[in-house]
């Protein structure tokens, strides 16, 4: 038996591996949080490295592209004169704009137009995996990121926090094939889903209806129907469309570019930002909502409807029973005491008084 | 001599040299670290699988096959950690090919070139594919093959795997 284990302690081995990683996956669709101690182990881990590691690469990248790479510089000396003598005429309300226009000035010029609260963070690392798209941000729990915010640029929306760390958070992007958002199309104002896909390039937008007309370079915005990201913002232009079996086939070119970005704007509060003109002319012409009558609860300033009487009559009968869901001790409770205020309560629900059983 | 001593065959008793476990853990740890850091400068770099890499040369060093499957599960949940997908799914693929690397990798003469350089190309070949069946079956993810691009890859791992192991083999490290 000995020498068998030993013959196979290998195979074994391979087998023990592969079955505990196994339950280990097995355990994280059934949403056991072994998965949220290894990413916080793992980011803890690697984060504060990734931090000084962002930080030495950009003084090694400004360093090399200032004094080491200089291909082409005469060339660019050249244009750049030429550039010079038409950038004179230009006043200078238009040069601070070009100023602003990039980087992290543009981010806060950015922030500042919006309706939303944000907050900025940098692009620390990317995650290692080829098809998974996802990032790192240099901001965690301690400054208010959590997970389920929307993570944006001025070009558009980047993605969501997917997990946040003390001082670090991972957002998975747009692009990734598991990623989706609520968006609206800017012409015709249609629902749909827009999804990543595995190679990343273009995502796809699903469930639009087929009566509804799409054409390439139309805009799609952000529905906020998902929740997590605010109304209204720009999303990306429809650049193909098929229709195969009376379904739209549309592909849409995200505007911010999620292989490249660098700072972006945390949503820590959001609002509807400002609709585009062609979406606002489409929602005046819907009807306006039907008025509430005067007796009506909630129009009256009480959020105290009949399903919230109805929980708090089998609550009353628990309290009074001391009793409590959930625990299997001594004998079930009873509802029969508080039938009639129940059946009243539902029927009041269902509208049509007496005929609730 | 053991049971378990007298399990291992006489060749890799002979030719094992041991790789110390500061470097044997901290190589594809760093490596991995890299993965991350790398694409945030140039995207393109994201198609290069550093920790792989790292780990495959380092399992073929060390010639056993115990130390090379833990140190793939161990690097393989490290990287999935770096992910928002499930955890465990690359340390089975990294566990895998640790296993088959100990067995096959007797076999590879590491002074040929050609010879090495064909083993790292099936070895990414196996991981992929072995991390598409796993993903396919326990998550039921599935993607579109790129065949071009797959073979691109392979390619670049080759040669990628093949500079990192003369790069190692100079640094005084061999089978």
């Amino acid at each position: 038996m000995q020498e068998w284990l030993a013959r196979r302690r290998n195979g074994i081995l391979l087998g023990v591996l592969v079955f505990v990683q196994v339950l280990m996956v097995g355990q994280q669709i059934q949403e056991r949080p072994i998965d949220a101690r290894v990413r916080y182990w793992s980011s803890a881990l690697f984060m504060p490295f990734q931090r000084a590691g962002q930080w030495g690469l950009n003084g090694l990248s400004s360093v090399w592209s200032g004094y080491v790479w200089l291909v082409g510089t005469a060339a660019e000396n050249r244009r750049l004169d030429a550039e010079v003598s038409r950038l004179r005429l230009e006043n200078h309300y238009l040069q601070q704009e070009v100023v602003h226009a990039s980087g992290l000035a543009g981010l806060d010029d950015f922030r500042t137009s919006l309706a939303s609260r944000t907050l900025s963070a940098r692009v620390i690392a990317r995650g290692p995996s080829r098809i998974a798209r996802e990032v790192f941000l240099d901001r965690g729990r301690e400054h208010g990121v959590r997970p389920g915010m929307a993570v944006i640029v001025p070009a558009g929306a980047v993605g969501k926090v997917e997990a946040a760390y003390w001082a670090s958070s991972m957002v998975v992007l747009l692009s990734d094939a598991e990623a989706g958002a609520g968006v609206v199309l800017g012409r015709s104002g249609a629902p749909g889903v827009l999804r990543g896909t595995t190679d990343g390039v273009v995502s796809r937008l699903d469930y639009v209806p087929p009566h509804v007309g799409v054409a390439v370079g139309e805009q799609v915005y952000t529905s906020g129907l998902d929740g997590v990201f605010p109304p209204g913002m720009p999303v990306g232009e429809v650049v193909r469309i098929s229709t195969a079996r009376e379904m739209h086939m549309i592909e849409v070119s995200l505007h911010a570019d999620l292989d490249r970005v660098r700072e972006v704007a945390v949503v820590l509060q959001a609002e509807h930002e400002a609709l585009p003109e062609s979406v606002r002319r489409i929602l005046a012409r819907l009807p306006a909502p039907p008025e509430r009558g005067v007796g009506d609860e909630r129009s009256a300033g009480s959020l105290d409807g009949p399903a919230d009487r109805v929980k708090r009559t089998y609550q009353s009968a628990l309290q009074a029973q001391q009793k409590t869901i959930g625990l299997l001790s001594g004998r079930p409770p009873n509802f029969s005491a508080v039938a009639d205020s129940l059946r009243a309560a539902r029927a009041e629900i269902s509208g049509a008084p007496g005929e609730a059983e | 001599m053991s049971a378990w001593s007298r399990a291992v065959p006489a060749f890799e008793s002979k030719r094992r040299r041991r790789v110390s476990w500061p470097w044997f853990v901290g190589l594809p740890t760093a490596a991995l670290g890299l993965q991350t850091l790398l694409p945030t400068l140039e995207p393109t770099l994201a198609l290069f699988n550093l920790p792989f890499l790292a780990t495959l040369n380092l399992m073929l060093l060390c010639r056993s096959a115990v130390s090379a499957m833990l140190l793939g599960a161990l690097i393989g949940c490290l990287h999935d950690g770096l992910t928002h997908g499930p955890v465990g799914l690359q340390g089975i693929v990294y566990a895998v090919c640790g296993y088959l690397v100990a067995r096959l990798g007797p076999y590879v003469r590491s002074d040929h070139a050609l010879e090495l350089g064909l083993f790292f190309a099936a070895a990414y070949v196996t991981h992929e594919f072995v991390f598409g069946v796993t993903r396919s079956f326990l998550v039921s993810a599935g993607g579109e093959a790129d065949l071009a691009l797959g073979l691109v890859l392979t390619a670049l791992h080759a040669g990628a795997g093949l500079s990192v192991f003369t790069m190692l083999s100079k640094a005084g490290w061999k089978p």
